[in-house]
């Protein structure tokens, strides 16, 4: 599995790699600050404040991908990422499969 | 459309900082059955909320936050002996200068002197007005990601600022009161 750089727009499509792995963590920070505001430690201003950042982030990276029209290589690289993470995942939970793998080639 | 499936790369790290991983390794080196160099090995990655369950890192998380917290009671704009604030909300005004347009966050402040913009983080004043000096206060709306955003035109010294915040109706009315304020009505010649 590889992760393809279009060679024809090369800083579309770097500018995607990066703003994919940017996005990726954006979605985990997301989800941990879910966590953090559901988990009650955090009193009213803090819980604003993580907000209003996290929205100003998910604004900023909206603009910049509407800027240089990087919805669709940000999608691909995404698929392709998650395909490496179910890939890896499905090795480790049926290690049967590998072995096919293995003797295919 | 996306595809379907079950779990993608975000999925996967997140259940493993849910869940956390706990790294234990201990190793000597030895020659000639003399033991030489020790190696201890204790790593934990998890989310935070997952550290404090397990009761760790629960000091630094406790100073992290009320150390961020004394930074911001310390931080206010600076205002003038007899300056009263009338309207404060968190906003942003249009920056267009040179290479750099954007959107520049901070807290908009109504006094019964001026209006301005102040960031906290550097402290500044990202712009700042007299009363006196504001021509005409309009509101209008703008289209941005498919989505209608209203926003605030202040026209002053012949410049337009345009201005967001989160309720551009109550800012206008903050503002109008402001004007209405008999400071800064001029008096009729007689």
């Amino acid at each position: 599995m590889a992760l393809e750089v279009d060679e024809k727009n090369l800083k579309q499509g770097l500018l995607g790699l990066v703003v994919a792995l940017v996005e990726i963590i954006q979605d985990l920070v997301e989800r941990q600050a879910i966590r953090r505001i559901e988990g009650g430690r955090l009193d009213e201003d803090e819980i604003e404040r993580l907000g209003k950042a996290l929205i100003d982030l998910d604004e900023a990276i909206e603009k910049i991908k509407q800027d240089n029209d990087l919805e669709d290589v940000v999608n691909s690289v995404i698929v392709s990422l998650d395909d490496v993470a179910e890939d890896l995942l499905n090795k480790f939970l049926n290690p049967e499969s590998w072995a096919e793998e293995v003797d295919e080639t | 459309m996306k595809p379907e499936r079950d779990y993608g790369l975000v999925d996967i790290l997140d259940r493993l900082l849910n869940k956390g991983v706990i790294l234990n390794a201990d190793l000597i080196i030895t020659v000639a059955g003399v033991p030489l160099i020790g190696l201890s090995l204790k790593a934990a990655l998890a989310s935070i909320e997952t550290m404090l369950d397990y009761g760790m890192l629960e000091a630094w998380d406790r100073e992290t936050r009320n150390w961020y917290k004394n930074q911001l009671m310390e931080r206010r704009p600076s205002l003038a002996e007899d300056e009263v604030i009338l309207y404060k909300t968190f906003g942003y005004i249009w920056y267009n200068e040179g290479l750099i347009s954007s959107w520049r966050p901070g807290f908009w402040y109504v006094t019964n002197e001026r209006i301005f913009l102040w960031r906290r983080e550097p402290d500044e004043d990202l712009f700042e007005t007299y009363l006196d000096r504001i021509a005409s206060v309009k509101t209008g709306t703008e289209i941005e990601f498919g989505k209608d955003r209203e926003e605030l035109n202040l026209e002053v010294d012949g410049w337009i600022a345009r201005i967001r915040s989160s309720d551009v109706l109550a800012f206008e009315d903050a503002i109008r009161k402001a004007l209405f304020n008999p400071r800064y009505q001029t008096e009729p010649e007689l």
